[in-house]
C-alpha cells in the first residue's frame, strides 16, 4: 500500500516535470550558428562587427549541396555585443557554440583585445579551441569575400589554421592566447592574415604586448619563430645557396631546450642559453649536393643561417619589449623569487644565447 | 552492546574502498585547484600529499573507535557521553550531513544550470535529481554501495580525458620546486576540506562491512581508499597546473571542467558537457552517502521508518536549496561548509579518539578501585 | 460410528455418480462392456486421448483372448503394463482417466478399477531449435513433452543425483512442473527457493513455463527478466552442472533457469561452440549493440535540440541539411520513427512467415524512402533508427531483447526534455533498479557488483576453458570446483 503511493508521488512529480519543464530547446537546425565573427572599426567608439553563419540547403535525397555563407554587419557602439544587435535581423536566434574562428582588425588590436576575448572565455557555449587572428585591413573585408576552396570562410580559416598548427606554425587558439595573455614573463601572438585575391593568406605571426598588438614576424620567419618556442616535428625552411639558387629543407624534428643560469656572471642577471636541435633532409635543390654544396657543408650553412635569424628575431623582441617565446618564463622556473617587473626592466638587455645544430639525414632519392 | 546488522544487509569488505573514494571524491575535485593555488601557489600539490596524511591518520583514529566501541557513531557517542548527550551530539552530525548534501545537490544544480541549461530551473534540476538519489537511497546502502563502485568505473573516462590537456602541458609551471613556506602549504591543504569533510561517514558504514572470523581486512580497504583519493587529486591538480598558469587558474570557477573542454573526439566536440553529463554519478554516492547517514542516524536514536525519513529529507534539502541557488549565496555557504568540515575533521574526531583513550584509563582505575 | 460409515458410504457413492454422470456428459467418453472368458469387464475411457490402437492391442486383445481372471487382481497381473493401478480412490480414477488412462471395472460405474496408462502419444518430434538458433553446435530444441523434454536432459547428464521434483501446479490445467537439478551440486537455498515459490503459485492456469516464470520472479514490476528461458536442452545441461536450476513444465517446449544473471542474457550458446578470443569479440560487439540500440537515437534527440555544440564541424553539415525543412523537433521525429518500427517489427511477427518477410521489405523500403523525400523524417535519423533497431537483434534471448527495445522510449522521454542531463538521470535510475534486482535471492547484475573477479572470466569476455576451473559463484555451489586434479602446465622452450 505505501509502495503504491510511493510510486504513485514519484510518477506524479515525474509527469509535471515533464508538463512544467523541457530547458528551452535550441535545435540545430532553428538556430542560426555564428561561425566566424569578425571585428572592425567604424569610426571613433563605434565598431563595425561581422558574423558569418553557414545556410545549408536541403538535401532529401540527393546528395549535400554546397553551403551558402550568410555575412550580416552592424555598427555598434564600443562595448556592446554584436550578436545581440544583430538578433534583430537573423531569421533564427544566433547561437555562438559553434564559433571557428574571431578575427579582429591590426586597429582594433592596436588597442588591445582583452575585451573581446573576455566576451569568448566567459561563454560557456564557446569552444576553447576556436581560432583568434588579426586581420591586416578590414576584418569585414575577409569575412564577406566569396573564395574558391571553400564556399565558407569560418571552415576555410579554421582550416587553414589547423594545418598551420602541425607545419611551420605554432598552434594559437582562445587557449593559447589566455594563456600568454594572463601568464608572468610570457606575451601572447596570433596569426595575421590579409586577403588576396580568392585566397586568405597568412603573412606572418603578429606579435602582442599585453593584449595590444604591435609588430609582426614575417611569414618566412615563422620557422625560426616555431623553433625557438616550442619543439616541433614538420616545418619547411629555405635556405639560400646564392644569389639565385636555394634548397628546400623538410623537418623531420625539431628540438628546443632552455638552460638559465639563475646567477650568471655578475652574480645577479640571468644567462639564457637556448639550444636548438634540428634533423630534417632536403626535399628541393636548385643545385648538384656536391662539393660545396656537400650534405656536410649544407648542414653547417644551415645551421649559421638559422642561428643568425634566431638571433635577430630574439632581439626585435627585445627591442619591442615583448616576450613570445616565454624567456621570461623559462627564467622564472629557473629562479626561485622571480619578479615580473624586474625581469621586464633586464629583459631588453638580457644575455640570451642561441646554439642551433642541424643534421641532415638524407638528400632524397637522387643527388 | 555490539551493533548487530543483518548478515544479508551487509556488503564485503571491498566495497568500503568504493564507499570511502566515492564520499571523498565528490564536487570538490572540480573546483579546489583555486583555493589551493591562491594560498600556496603551484606548490600546492605538497599540501595535497599533506592533507592526505593528514585525512590517512584521521581515518586510522576513526578506525580505531570503532574496533574498540564494535559499532557505530551512535555507540561511541552513546559510551563516552551518555545517552542524552551523546545522542544530541548524534543528531548534530546528523545535521551535518544533511548540510553536506545539500552543499553537493546545489554545486551540482549550478554546474548544469551554468554549463548546460541556464533557462532550467532549479526545481526541475533538483527534483530528477533527487528522485534519483531516493531510487538509490530506498535501496538501503547495499545499492549505495553499488553507485558508489559504479561511479568510480564510469569517472574513468574523465580520468582518461585529462591525457588530451596534456598536449598543451607547460611543465616548467612546476618549476622552481618548493618555494612557499611550510605554513602557506598547510593553510592551502586546509582549503582543501571541502573534498574530505565526508570520512565521517565511515563512522556509521562500518559496521555494514562483513568480516570474517578468520582476520579483519575493513582497515585496509580505508586505507586504500584514502591513498587512491589523494593520487587522483595530485594527478588533477598536476595536470591543471600545467595547464593553467597561476594567474589564468585564478580567473577558472570550474577549472576541472574548463581542462575537459579542450578535449575534441572526432565524433564528439566539446567533451565537457559530457563531463557533466557522467558527473552526476561522482556526485550521486556523494547525495545517498550523506543523506542516508543523516537518515539512519536519526532512525537509530528515534526508532523511526527509514524510508519516510528519506523521503523527508529529500524534500527538505530541494526546499532548503533553493534558498542557495544562486552563485553569490552558494559561495558563501560552501565558505562556512567547509569551515564546519574542517572543525569537525581535524578537531572533533581527534577530540574523540583522544577523549576515548583518557575515558578508557578513567574507567579502568574506577574498575580497579572497586 | 456405523451411522457414521454409512453416511460416508453414501457420500461416496453419491460422488461416484457425480463422476461418471460428468464423464458421461462428454461425447467422447466410452464405457463398453467387454466378455471375457470367465467373466465381463466394463472398459472406460475418453476417446481422444487415448491410444485407441494400444488399447486394442496390449489390453483387451490379451484380455479377451487369454485371460482366465476373474478378479481384478487377477487381471492386473496378467497384463504386460509396468504400472497398473488398483484403487478405489474417486479422486484418483477422476484424475488419471482425463489424463488418459483407460478404467477397467467389473461392474459399470462401481468404485474398484484398474487403471491402465494409454496416452495417445501425439507429441511433434524433437526439432532444431527456432528462436535460439545456433550455427555450430547441437541441433536439438525442447518440445511440448515434458517426459520427452526430460529424456534429452538426462542423456546428456547420465546421473545418479539427477534430481527431478514434480509439482502439479494450476487449478483447472493441473500442469506437470519439473523442478530440476543437480543432487551436491546446485545450492541447496536456491533449490528450496523455487520449491517454496513454485508450490506457493496459485492460479487457474499454467499454460507454457512463461507463467511460471512471471508468478516466481524477484521483482513483478521489472521490465527485465530474471529467469533464463531457453529451448535448447544443451544449454540446461550445461547450466544444470553449474548448479543452476531448471524448471521445465509440460506442455511448454522452454525451460526456464536461475539463477542467473544481466551478462547471461546475452550470452548464445555459440559463445561456447567458437574459440574463446572470437566468442569474446561477439558477445562484445553483442553488449556494444545493446548501448548503442539504447543510447542512439536519445542521444541524437538530446544532442540535435539542446547540445548543438558536441556536434563536429565536419558533421554540421550533413546533420543540418538532412533535418532542413522537417516540421517536427526531433523528439517527436524520433517517436514518429521509432514507432515505425516497432510497428513493422510486430506486424512481421504477427503475420505468417511469407506475407511477414515481405511486409518487412516492403516496409522499411518504402515507408523509410518516402517520409525521407516527404520531409517527414531526415535520412540520418533514419539510418540510426534502423541501426538500433538491428543492433537490438543481436541480444540472443527474446524476452532481454523486447527488454532492450522498449527501455529506449523513456531514454527518448528524458532526451527531448532535459538532454544529456535527462539521459543520465534516466540511466542513474535504471542502474538503480537493477542493483536491487535479485534472480531467485541472487544480484542480479553480480560479475560487475557485487564484484566477483573470478565470475568475471565469463563476462564481457569468456576466457577459454582452461581458465574457467571454478563454477560460477553467484550460484554458490556446493561443489565449486569444475576439475579436480590441477594438470601442472607445462612451459617449453624453444626446441624442446
Amino acid at each position: 500500500m505505501q509502495n503504491n503511493a510511493k510510486r504513485l508521488l514519484i510518477a506524479l512529480l515525474l509527469i509535471s516535470l515533464c508538463l512544467t519543464g523541457c530547458a528551452k530547446p535550441r535545435i540545430v537546425d532553428d538556430v542560426h550558428l555564428v561561425q566566424a565573427i569578425g571585428y572592425d572599426y567604424y569610426k571613433e567608439n563605434y565598431l563595425l562587427g561581422t558574423i558569418t553563419s553557414p545556410v545549408y540547403s536541403q538535401s532529401a535525397g540527393s546528395g549535400i549541396m554546397p553551403p551558402k555563407s550568410d555575412v550580416m554587419s552592424v555598427v555598434v557602439k564600443k562595448g556592446t555585443e554584436v550578436n545581440a544587435e544583430l538578433e534583430s535581423e537573423s531569421e533564427y536566434q544566433l547561437e555562438p557554440g559553434k564559433l571557428l574562428v574571431s578575427l579582429y582588425s591590426n586597429e582594433i588590436a592596436a588597442d588591445g583585445l582583452f575585451q573581446y576575448v573576455d566576451l569568448l572565455k566567459r561563454n560557456p557555449d564557446i569552444g576553447i579551441v576556436t581560432n583568434l587572428a588579426i586581420t591586416e585591413g578590414s576584418a569585414k573585408e575577409i569575412l564577406e569575400g566569396q573564395y574558391a576552396s571553400d564556399p565558407l570562410i569560418s571552415e576555410y580559416l579554421s582550416n587553414m589554421f589547423k594545418k598551420h598548427a602541425t607545419n611551420n606554425f605554432p598552434e594559437t587558439n582562445l587557449h593559447t592566447f589566455l594563456y600568454q595573455y594572463a601568464g608572468k614573463g610570457m606575451d601572447p601572438f596570433l596569426p595575421l592574415i590579409k586577403k588576396e585575391n580568392e585566397h586568405v593568406k597568412i603573412i606572418g605571426i603578429a606579435l602582442f604586448k599585453g593584449d595590444k598588438y604591435i609588430d609582426y614576424v614575417p611569414y618566412s620567419q615563422a620557422f625560426v619563430f616555431n623553433m625557438l618556442y616550442q619543439s616541433f616535428s614538420k616545418g619547411n625552411y629555405a635556405v639560400p645557396l646564392n644569389a639565385s639558387q636555394y634548397v628546400s629543407i623538410e623537418n623531420i624534428s625539431s628540438k628546443v631546450d632552455y638552460q638559465v643560469e639563475p646567477r650568471g656572471k655578475d652574480g645577479r642577471h640571468p644567462i639564457v642559453k637556448i639550444s636548438v636541435e634540428e634533423n630534417g633532409y632536403v626535399r628541393e635543390s636548385a643545385s648538384v649536393l656536391k662539393g660545396k654544396h656537400s650534405i656536410p657543408n649544407l648542414q653547417k650553412r644551415l645551421a649559421k643561417e638559422l642561428q643568425k635569424n634566431g638571433i635577430t628575431l630574439i632581439k626585435n623582441f627585445k627591442n619591442l619589449r615583448t616576450d613570445p617565446l616565454q624567456i621570461g618564463s623559462h627564467v622564472r622556473s629557473f629562479q626561485r623569487h622571480w619578479s615580473e617587473a624586474a625581469w621586464m626592466d633586464y629583459y631588453p638587455h638580457a644575455d640570451i644565447r642561441l646554439k642551433v645544430k642541424v643534421k641532415l639525414k638524407h638528400e632524397g632519392i637522387t643527388n | 552492546m555490539a551493533l548487530e546488522i543483518q548478515e544479508n544487509r551487509q556488503v564485503s569488505p571491498y566495497v568500503l574502498f568504493f564507499i570511502i573514494y566515492g564520499i571523498q571524491t565528490g564536487i570538490g575535485v572540480i573546483n579546489y585547484q583555486r583555493p589551493i593555488t591562491n594560498s600556496a601557489g603551484y606548490d600546492a600539490w605538497l599540501s595535497i600529499l599533506i592533507m592526505g596524511f593528514i585525512i590517512f591518520v584521521v581515518m586510522w583514529m576513526l578506525t580505531k573507535l570503532l574496533e574498540e566501541h564494535q559499532g557505530d557513531l551512535i555507540t561511541i557517542h552513546h559510551h563516552l557521553f551518555g545517552k542524552w548527550i551523546g545522542g544530541f551530539l548524534s543528531f548534530l552530525f546528523s545535521l551535518y550531513f544533511l548540510t553536506m548534501s545539500i552543499t553537493v545537490l546545489n554545486t551540482y544544480v549550478l554546474l548544469v544550470q551554468v554549463w548546460m541549461f541556464p533557462q532550467m530551473s532549479y526545481w526541475e534540476i533538483a527534483t530528477l535529481l533527487s528522485i534519483v538519489a531516493y531510487a538509490y537511497i530506498s535501496g538501503g546502502l547495499r545499492s549505495i554501495a553499488g553507485i558508489a563502485f559504479l561511479s568510480s568505473i564510469y569517472s574513468i573516462p574523465l580520468i582518461l580525458a585529462l591525457i588530451a590537456p596534456l598536449n598543451y602541458a607547460h611543465f616548467d609551471n612546476l618549476l622552481p620546486l618548493v618555494n612557499h613556506s611550510v605554513p602557506a602549504l598547510i593553510n592551502a591543504g586546509k582549503q582543501m576540506s571541502l573534498n574530505y569533510e565526508g570520512i565521517s561517514i565511515l563512522l556509521l558504514v562500518y559496521p555494514f562491512i562483513k568480516k570474517t572470523e578468520s582476520r579483519d581486512n575493513r582497515k585496509q580497504w580505508v586505507f586504500y581508499a584514502t591513498s587512491m583519493t589523494t593520487v587522483v587529486y595530485l594527478v588533477v591538480y598536476l595536470v591543471t597546473i600545467v595547464y593553467f598558469n597561476p594567474q589564468e587558474l585564478d580567473q577558472y570557477l570550474w577549472p576541472t571542467m574548463s581542462l575537459w573542454k579542450i578535449v575534441d573526439l572526432p565524433f564528439m566536440e566539446r567533451f565537457e558537457y559530457i563531463g557533466i553529463t557522467i558527473w552526476i554519478f561522482v556526485i550521486l554516492p556523494n547525495i545517498c552517502l550523506t543523506l542516508w547517514g543523516a537518515s539512519r542516524i536519526i532512525k537509530r536514536l528515534f526508532s523511526l521508518n527509514q524510508r519516510i525519513i528519506v523521503g523527508c529529507l529529500i524534500i527538505f534539502i530541494v526546499l532548503f536549496g533553493y534558498l542557495l541557488s544562486n552563485q553569490v549565496e552558494l559561495d558563501i555557504w560552501n565558505k562556512y561548509q567547509s569551515l564546519l568540515g574542517l572543525g569537525v575533521m581535524l578537531m572533533y574526531l581527534p577530540f574523540l579518539y583522544f577523549y576515548n583513550l583518557v575515558h578508557r584509563k578513567m574507567r579502568k582505575s574506577h574498575a580497579k578501585q572497586r | 460410528m456405523k451411522w457414521f460409515s454409512k453416511s460416508q458410504q453414501s457420500m461416496r457413492e453419491k460422488q461416484l455418480e457425480n463422476i461418471y454422470t460428468m464423464l458421461e456428459g462428454s461425447g467422447d467418453y466410452i464405457s463398453k462392456k467387454h466378455q471375457l472368458k470367465k467373466t465381463a469387464i466394463y472398459c472406460s475411457f475418453i476417446r481422444t486421448i487415448v491410444d485407441t490402437d494400444m488399447l486394442q492391442r496390449d489390453i483387451l486383445t490379451p484380455l479377451i483372448q487369454q485371460s482366465e481372471g476373474t478378479t481384478l487382481e487377477e487381471l492386473r497381473t496378467s497384463l504386460p503394463f509396468e504400472e497398473v493401478i488398483l484403487t478405489d480412490d474417486v479422486n484418483t480414477i477422476k484424475e488419471k482417466v482425463l489424463q488418459g488412462h483407460v478404467l477397467i471395472q467389473l461392474e459399470k460405474n462401481s468404485e474398484q478399477g484398474l487403471l491402465l496408462d494409454v496416452k495417445a502419444k501425439n507429441d511433434r518430434q524433437v526439432s532444431p531449435p527456432e528462436v535460439e538458433y545456433n550455427v555450430l553446435g547441437p541441433n536439438e530444441s525442447f518440445i511440448e513433452s515434458l517426459d520427452v523434454n526430460i529424456y534429452l536432459l538426462r542423456k546428456r547428464l547420465p546421473l545418479p543425483n539427477f534430481k527431478i521434483k514434480e509439482v502439479t501446479v494450476g487449478k483447472l490445467t493441473k500442469t506437470r512442473t519439473a523442478i530440476i537439478y543437480i543432487d551436491g551440486l546446485a545450492n541447496e537455498e536456491n533449490v528450496n527457493t523455487v520449491m517454496q515459490r513454485v508450490t506457493a503459485i496459485e492460479y487457474d492456469q499454467i499454460i507454457d513455463v512463461s507463467f511460471i516464470s512471471q508468478m516466481i520472479e524477484d521483482d513483478h514490476n521489472s521490465a527485465f527478466p530474471q529467469l533464463v528461458d531457453t529451448e535448447r536442452p544443451d544449454r540446461v545441461a550445461s547450466s544444470l552442472s553449474e548448479g543452476k536450476i531448471a524448471i521445465l513444465v509440460d506442455g511448454s517446449p522452454f525451460a526456464l533457469m536461475g539463477p542467473t544473471t544481466i551478462v547471461e542474457f546475452f550470452s548464445a550458446f555459440d559463445d561456447y561452440t567458437l574459440n574463446w578470443y572470437i566468442a569474446s569479440a561477439f558477445r562484445l560487439i553483442r553488449l556494444m549493440s545493446v548501448a548503442f540500440s539504447v543510447l542512439a537515437t536519445p542521444l541524437y534527440v538530446a544532442t540535435l535540440t539542446f547540445h548543438y555544440q558536441l556536434i563536429p564541424k565536419n558533421l554540421l553539415a550533413t546533420l543540418i541539411s538532412s533535418r532542413m525543412g522537417i516540421p517536427f523537433p526531433p523528439l517527436a521525429e524520433a517517436f514518429l520513427m521509432e514507432f515505425t518500427i516497432e510497428v513493422l517489427r510486430e506486424a512481421g511477427v504477427r503475420l505468417p512467415t511469407k506475407v511477414g518477410q515481405t511486409i518487412g521489405i516492403v516496409g522499411g523500403i518504402v515507408i523509410g524512402t518516402a517520409s525521407v523525400q516527404a520531409n517527414l523524417t531526415s535520412n540520418v535519423l533514419l539510418i540510426l533508427v534502423a541501426m538500433a533497431a538491428l543492433a537490438s537483434f543481436t541480444t540472443p534471448n527474446y524476452r532481454m531483447n523486447n527488454t532492450v527495445r522498449l527501455i529506449r522510449f523513456p531514454f527518448l522521454l528524458f532526451a527531448g526534455l532535459w538532454g544529456m542531463y535527462g539521459i543520465a538521470c534516466c540511466f542513474a535510475i535504471v542502474v538503480a533498479h537493477l542493483l536491487r534486482l535479485e534472480s531467485l535471492g541472487r544480484p542480479y547484475i553480480e560479475p560487475f557488483f557485487p564484484l566477483r573477479i573470478k565470475d568475471l572470466k565469463d563476462a564481457f569476455f569468456r576466457l577459454p576453458f582452461s581458465k574457467q576451473k571454478l563454477r560460477p559463484m553467484l550460484l554458490r555451489p556446493q561443489d565449486p570446483g569444475r576439475v579436480n586434479t590441477q594438470r601442472a602446465s607445462k612451459k617449453h622452450d624453444i626446441d624442446d
